[in-house]
């Protein structure tokens, strides 16, 4: 690396999200690139539990030069003081863009009660907490900010900043984005989807969307390429992003599975990041095949690879895949399917409703193949032992898993925690588990399971155990914990619940909503 | 197509088509600012470049010769760094020495595409690794002594147990 000059280095680093640059400045031993403009314009910090032992106002007023910061994202940094935060963005003077869901700057009860009251009595008022970072911060062309209840009429207009987005989707609370229209790029917002429609179709992949619009009430795709169908009234070369074929009451329709289908292998599709779809999907292609008098035998079927394989070669650059169960599509054909999802080697988040015949043996393969899986979301809709043995012997290879979520009707709690215990590297952040009950085996000599776990994980931010039926030793656990979560405020380690401690950062862990073609305050 | 002969800095010469060898800032300055037109058979010496090095540099080249031309830097563009190409990720499946001679020859040379491609793959090397893993993978020597440690350890409280 020393043979590499400054300004390559720099070069290469630039691609560096900012939780990766300081790690590597720690490798390197030299704060000096945090100084660079090129480097910090944007330091983006959102969802990065990593960061629960860092005192950020410190680093940043000692390490970065802050005059060079444009674009501050600390998304979820829930437990850093309010006081820190106001110092360090008070300090930004050069911010443009300021993204805090999620925190402690969140608008609270009081404020607003405060503000409706004060701004109403009084038109000199200055303003509460975000008024006077809007004021103070000269350059802030936008602002994506959390509200925890409904604002109506708040705004920052006078100061050249209009409320262009409100989403009540994403947990408790309104997200809410600020921005400076006419400088900024035209808005992207999309709360109204727009459905194109009385233009002529002119491809296959525009007439299987248009079977959607007329069987449902909302798209299959995001808002991103929304916008693009909107402007060009047809799909002409926009790259779909997300697709989310989950929609209600369309379930097991062959003509909508088909036109899935035709779109998943169009050339639309190859740029497919986020992909929700049924399982009912699986078996549509063999349906087809059987319409056109070319079903295979079940030796021959046997012997070839499920039909999904081919597609997931359109589309594999797939960053998250959701796949939900269907209790009618649940035969041997539909479960050879899930093999194909070792084919999407970019995989970072997998989410699972698995089925009872489901039995797990895909799993080596995709957490051996899909290198980059960050996030597991298992929910077991019917006790499945053989796929949770075939889970628990494998997902040691799963080297990248950040984040796991399990739902299971039993949980042996003592051999899940082994099977976590032995993932190395040590990565896992949040682990969010539920269960109507959870067994331990006894052992006399052996101490606190949970509290051995979270020792040999000090990385860990979360962990919570729901389960409906109660549970003495989890009881006692729980208190034995209590001396983890105190050494440091990001820290929830819940083991003893019966509902989801409340806490929005966490929303996605805790409920599994879908993340996919719905509108993501994130990415605007 | 006309062609032109590079010559590396051990002395082996290459014979390139011209337009693929203009992919080169650095040749095609080279080429205008000293006249030389495509019916010469003058050599062009590059001192900064090994012949392994070379060969590579113009299988890329070649590889790309139909490109359109990378943009510009835009510095409220993302920057992605999962838009390898498989054949590039393919192509730069090399020992690191390798991979930094070839950041070493694209900048030398002025190819962006090839220095875009090639720091993006070393970026993707750091990614997601704690700096014990990052140490070990580059080779960077913890050189510190333990009073030197210390203060470094010092300096960087912001990053310890609060």
């Amino acid at each position: 690396m020393d043979q590499i000059p400054t300004e390559i280095l720099c070069e290469i680093l630039s691609y560096l999200d900012t939780y990766d640059l300081l790690q590597f400045c720690r490798a390197y031993g030299n704060n000096c690139f945090l100084k660079e403009s090129s480097i910090v314009r944007k330091v983006d910090f959102s969802r990065r539990f990593e960061l629960k032992d860092i005192n950020l106002y410190a680093l940043i007023n000692i390490d970065f030069n802050y005059t060079h910061i444009k674009i501050l994202n600390i998304d979820n940094l829930y437990w850093i003081p309010v006081a820190d935060l106001r110092k360090l963005i008070n300090q930004l003077e050069n911010l443009e863009e300021l993204h805090a869901v999620h925190t402690e700057l969140g608008l609270k009860e009081d404020d607003i009660f405060e503000y409706e009251k004060i701004s109403d009595e009084d038109p000199t008022f200055v303003g509460i907490h975000y008024e006077n970072i809007v004021r103070l911060l000269k350059n802030l062309e936008k602002v994506v900010i959390k509200s925890k209840i409904p604002v109506p009429g708040y705004d920052f207009e006078d100061q050249g900043l209009t409320l262009t987005f409100e989403c009540r989707r994403h947990g408790p609370g309104t997200d809410l984005i600020f921005e400076k229209i006419g400088q900024t790029p035209k808005h992207t917002s999309v709360t109204e989807p727009h459905v194109p429609s009385s233009e002529p179709k002119r491809s296959e992949t525009e007439d299987a969307l248009g079977v959607f619009y007329t069987l449902l009430h909302d798209l299959a795709y995001g808002p991103k390429e929304s916008k693009q169908v909107c402007i060009q009234k047809c799909l002409n070369n926009t790259r779909l992003e997300e697709l989310n074929f989950c929609q209600p009451n369309i379930f097991c329709n062959l003509k909508y599975i088909s036109c899935a289908m035709k779109i998943l292998t169009s050339k639309h599709s190859r740029e497919l990041k986020k992909l929700r779809l049924r399982a009912c999907m699986f078996g549509s292609s063999q349906t087809e095949a059987a319409d056109k008098g070319d079903l295979k035998s079940p030796r021959q079927r046997s012997s070839t690879k499920h039909p999904f394989w081919k597609i997931s070669e359109n589309i594999a650059n797939l960053r998250e895949l959701e796949l939900e169960a269907c209790p009618q599509c649940n035969d041997e054909i539909v479960m050879s399917a899930y093999s194909a999802i070792q084919k999407f080697e970019h995989l970072n988040k997998l989410s699972l409703e698995v089925p009872s015949q489901l039995d797990g043996s895909f799993l080596k393969e995709v957490f051996t193949k899909c290198r980059r899986l960050e996030s597991l979301h298992l929910v077991c809709v019917v006790k499945n032992q053989t796929f949770m043995s075939n889970l628990c012997d494998n997902l040691k290879y799963a080297t990248s898993l950040k984040h796991f979520r399990l739902h299971h009707r039993d949980i042996v709690l003592n051999k899940l925690l082994d099977t976590l215990n032995a993932l190395e590297p040590k990565n896992l952040i949040r682990i969010y588990i539920s269960c109507d009950t959870v067994k331990l085996l006894h052992n006399s000599a052996s101490a606190n399971p949970l509290c051995t776990f979270v020792k040999d994980n000090p990385q860990l931010v979360l962990l919570v155990i729901c389960r409906k039926e109660s549970n003495k030793t989890l009881e006692k656990y729980q208190q034995e914990l209590a001396t983890f979560i105190h050494a440091n405020r990001a820290r929830i380690f819940w083991v003893n619940a019966r509902s989801v401690p409340h806490n929005s950062a966490h929303h996605d862990i805790f409920f599994d909503s879908t993340n996919v073609s719905v509108v993501n305050v994130h990415e605007f | 197509m006309p062609n032109i002969k590079l010559q590396s800095s051990d002395g082996e010469t290459f014979e390139v088509d011209v337009e693929i060898a203009k992919c080169s800032v650095t040749i095609k300055t080279m080429l205008e600012d000293l006249g030389m037109d495509d019916e010469e058979e003058e050599v062009v010496p590059l001192p900064n470049v090994n012949s392994a090095i070379l060969r590579k540099v113009i299988q890329w080249a070649t590889y790309h010769k139909d490109d359109p031309p990378p943009p510009e830097d835009d510095e409220n563009k993302e920057k992605r760094t999962d838009d390898i190409s498989s054949w590039d990720a393919d192509f730069l499946k090399v020992d690191q020495g390798t991979l930094f001679e070839l950041i070493l020859a694209a900048n030398y040379l002025d190819i962006k595409g090839l220095l875009d491609v090639t720091c993006k793959t070393v970026a993707n090397m750091i990614k997601g690794k704690a700096p014990e893993e990052i140490r070990k993978t580059f080779n960077i020597k913890n050189d510190f002594t333990a009073s030197e440690e210390e203060q470094v350890r010092k300096e960087n409280e912001w990053c310890e147990e609060k």
